[in-house]
């Protein structure tokens, strides 16, 4: 997650917009379009620096950001996302367009009791492996269903680093060894202490 | 340093058991923004104010930090240490500890930094113990009244501005007047309560916050000459230190000084100075966003020093009856004491030594204007004997002062004023005294029993200071019987001795004057 999407104004700004498009979206009878829609909003963003240069660029008028982005979604989203686009536009709040797409998604994951899970493997795990972790989790977090965001980074050098919210599971032998290095500077202090 | 092998043996064994079994399950969040060592962190939602936490640095190490804010999404921090190598993004783990730092024995005649990390080059610290940096002082029913005096070993002060065991005596006065020079006066005093004098050993603490690294240099390096750092430790947190390593500095050493209280022990803190530390605290309340008041420092700076302040107590016998006497300095801008720091400061404290520019360069040194500094804890803090020799000193100094002024117009002045403005002038040549030489306080006595009783005023000026050495040194030697019974009995109002004793001065003096 960039961390401009973290700041905590636009966070702020971002749940109010997300709540009126997805209480929109109910009335329409929309809402799982709508939310597919932003979803699609949100990883081009995340996936197209260009597009965020657009959004975030100091030195584009409202008018252009707005022209631009009505370029680059008319005709490839509903009608409703679409004139929510345009509000978003005109208020001046194109910048924080990320913030309100993920805002959106999180929102929906929530109504729909769904926990997002960050995993970290040492390396490419096997299906059937995710699968049995994802069960696992889905019991431990009290049955809600899991949306798994897995990842691979060979630095672990094994086990899996889990993060649930604010949560960090860490079971990676990196870590392990990170203890066991601590623990062994400690004991040899404390020897030199008493052999002094 | 040798390494038990053995030891780490079991260690590794132990570790190599658990290894896989155990997961590391901990709070985390991100860093939103850093800079200036403040820090604003995403998520954590769990954690407490005062909380600690673990940065990742770039390097994959950690530094501490410390929660100072919590709002809705982010909470703000600030970092204790190298914040350079914090990065937007990295994970910060929350500890659910609060900050602590070593204390005992081991600190003694080591210089550390505001973490307790030595900073001296003399290798690691093996302490016996840590306390928590930030903790609330003690309430009434654990105290008893200051009794027993702390002595500077500086004329003016112990006579005039006695300060007892668990007092907090102000020291304040302008940059360049001697501030720092009264409280190593004080530490280096101490060495006799280590050597079987006063009422048991006070250890000290020096806190340097703000200090330019050389100033402390210099401080460590008087303490080492004079033998006083065997029961010293500098915590020192310079200029070149971040904001909240400076803020954090006196309670830390406040922590450190506590451990001896509670032991029944005494102690001696410096605070070197608060102006300094407030500065610090300002400048991360601000980049912490915390709305800015008088003088654009926050809201709550007053509590900052009352908190801190109010942990100098005198520990009642059930607790062991030890103390912790704060000496806080304040750094005043050309005199004003009615800026906010200053008054501040003032009000929380019980008393405090004014140091002014003018006598400094007209030679009275320590430089301590007698007229307005103040001790409130008053003679109970006064061996009987000094009570008896300082009683009136102070009243006779004030009206010296008012008199001087009237002879500065040349009027023609009658026997008895003149006997008067002779006498002052006489007093405050004697209270003069040089830096790193401090009196024992049965000397201090008997050279303020000299002058009070008429033998200096026949002297020169010049010759004041040479005659008061002189009369302590006979005491020590010919007249060393008297000098034992003063020192046992601390009076001078029993079995004549104050009698005996100008018999003593005046023979001294003839033989002086010969």
């Amino acid at each position: 997650m960039p961390a401009t999407e973290l700041q905590p104004e636009q966070v702020e700004i971002a749940r109010v917009y997300a709540r009126s498009l997805v209480d929109l979206a109910d009335s329409a009878g929309k809402t799982d379009e709508v939310g597919d829609e932003m979803a699609q909003v949100s990883e081009l963003i995340a996936q197209q620096p260009d597009l965020r240069v657009l959004l975030e660029h100091p030195a584009l008028s409202d008018q252009e950001r707005l022209d631009a982005v009505r370029n680059v979604f008319t005709g490839k989203v509903s009608e409703l996302t679409m004139r929510f686009l345009g509000v978003v536009g005109r208020r001046r709040r194109l910048p924080a367009l990320g913030s309100i797409a993920r805002a959106v998604t999180d929102l929906l994951a929530e109504r729909r009791g769904e926990v997002t899970v960050e995993a970290v493997f040492a390396n490419e795990p096997s299906p059937e492996r995710i699968e049995s972790l994802m069960s696992r989790m889905g019991a431990a977090l009290g049955g809600r269903s899991v949306q798994l965001e897995s990842r691979v980074d060979p630095a672990l050098l094994g086990g899996v680093r889990l993060r649930v919210g604010d949560q960090l599971i860490d079971g990676s032998v990196a870590s392990a060894l990170a203890r066991v290095r601590r623990t062994l500077a400690q004991a040899g202090r404390n020897a030199g202490a008493s052999h002094e | 340093m040798k390494i038990a092998t053995d030891e780490i043996a079991s260690v590794i064994k132990q570790e190599v058991e658990r290894f896989g079994a155990e997961l590391e399950v901990s709070q985390v969040g991100s860093v939103v923004e850093v800079g200036d060592g403040i820090a604003r962190v995403y998520g954590l939602s769990q954690a407490m104010a005062g909380e600690m936490l673990d940065f990742e640095t770039q390097d994959g190490g950690t530094v501490r930090g410390q929660v100072m804010n919590l709002e809705r999404d982010t909470i703000g921090a600030v970092i204790f240490g190298d914040y350079l190598g914090v990065r937007e993004g990295a994970t910060v783990r929350s500890t659910g500890q609060l900050l602590s730092v070593p204390v005992g024995e081991a600190m003694l005649g080591r210089v550390v930094n505001a973490l307790g990390e030595p900073i001296d080059g003399k290798g690691p610290i093996h302490a016996e113990a840590t306390r928590k940096v930030d903790l609330i002082a003690p309430g009434i029913v654990e105290r008893q009244p200051v009794k027993q005096p702390l002595q500077f070993g500086v004329k003016a002060v112990d006579a005039m501005i006695p300060v007892g065991r668990g007092q907090r005596e102000l020291i304040i006065g302008d940059r360049k007047t001697g501030k720092t020079a009264v409280a190593v006066d004080a530490i280096i005093n101490q060495k006799h309560t280590h050597e079987g004098g006063g009422d048991g050993p006070v250890y000290c603490f020096y806190i340097a916050v703000g200090q330019k690294e050389s100033t402390v240099a210099g401080v460590v390096e008087a303490l080492r000459e004079h033998g006083a750092m065997d029961y010293t430790t500098v915590i020192s947190a310079g200029s070149s230190e971040s904001a909240p390593m400076q803020y954090i500095a006196p309670y830390s050493g406040c922590s450190m000084a506590e451990h001896f209280m509670w032991k029944g022990k005494h102690a001696l803190v410096v605070y070197d100075d608060l102006s300094k530390q407030a500065v610090a605290y300002r400048q991360l309340s601000l980049l912490l966003r915390r709305p800015p008041g008088r003088e654009a420092y926050p809201g709550d700076v007053f509590y900052l020093h009352s908190r801190l302040l109010e942990r100098a107590t005198k520990l009642s016998d059930e607790n062991g009856g030890g103390s912790l006497t704060a000496l806080p300095i304040i750094e005043t801008q050309e005199g004003d004491v009615s800026a906010y720091i200053p008054t501040n400061v003032i009000s929380i404290t019980d008393g405090q030594i004014y140091l002014e520019p003018d006598l400094f360069f007209a030679g009275v040194r320590p430089a301590i204007n007698v007229g307005i500094s103040v001790s409130r804890v008053g003679s109970s803090a006064q061996i009987k004997a000094m009570k008896e020799v300082a009683g009136t000193l102070k009243l006779d100094l004030a009206a010296f002062r008012e008199l001087e002024a009237f002879a500065q117009l040349g009027t023609d002045l009658d026997k008895a004023t003149q006997k008067q403005l002779d006498r002052g002038a006489r007093m405050v040549e004697l209270l003069k005294q040089g830096q790193y030489a401090p009196l024992d306080v049965i000397d201090q006595v008997i050279q303020i029993f000299a002058a009070s009783n008429g033998f200096l005023d026949t002297l020169a000026l010049d010759q004041v200071q040479d005659f008061a050495a002189k009369l302590v040194e006979h005491m020590h030697g010919p007249q060393r019987p008297i000098y034992d019974e003063l020192a046992d009995k601390k009076t001078l109002k029993k079995d004549g001795l104050s009698d005996r004793l100008k018999e003593a001065i005046a023979d001294f003096k003839k033989t002086y004057e010969a």
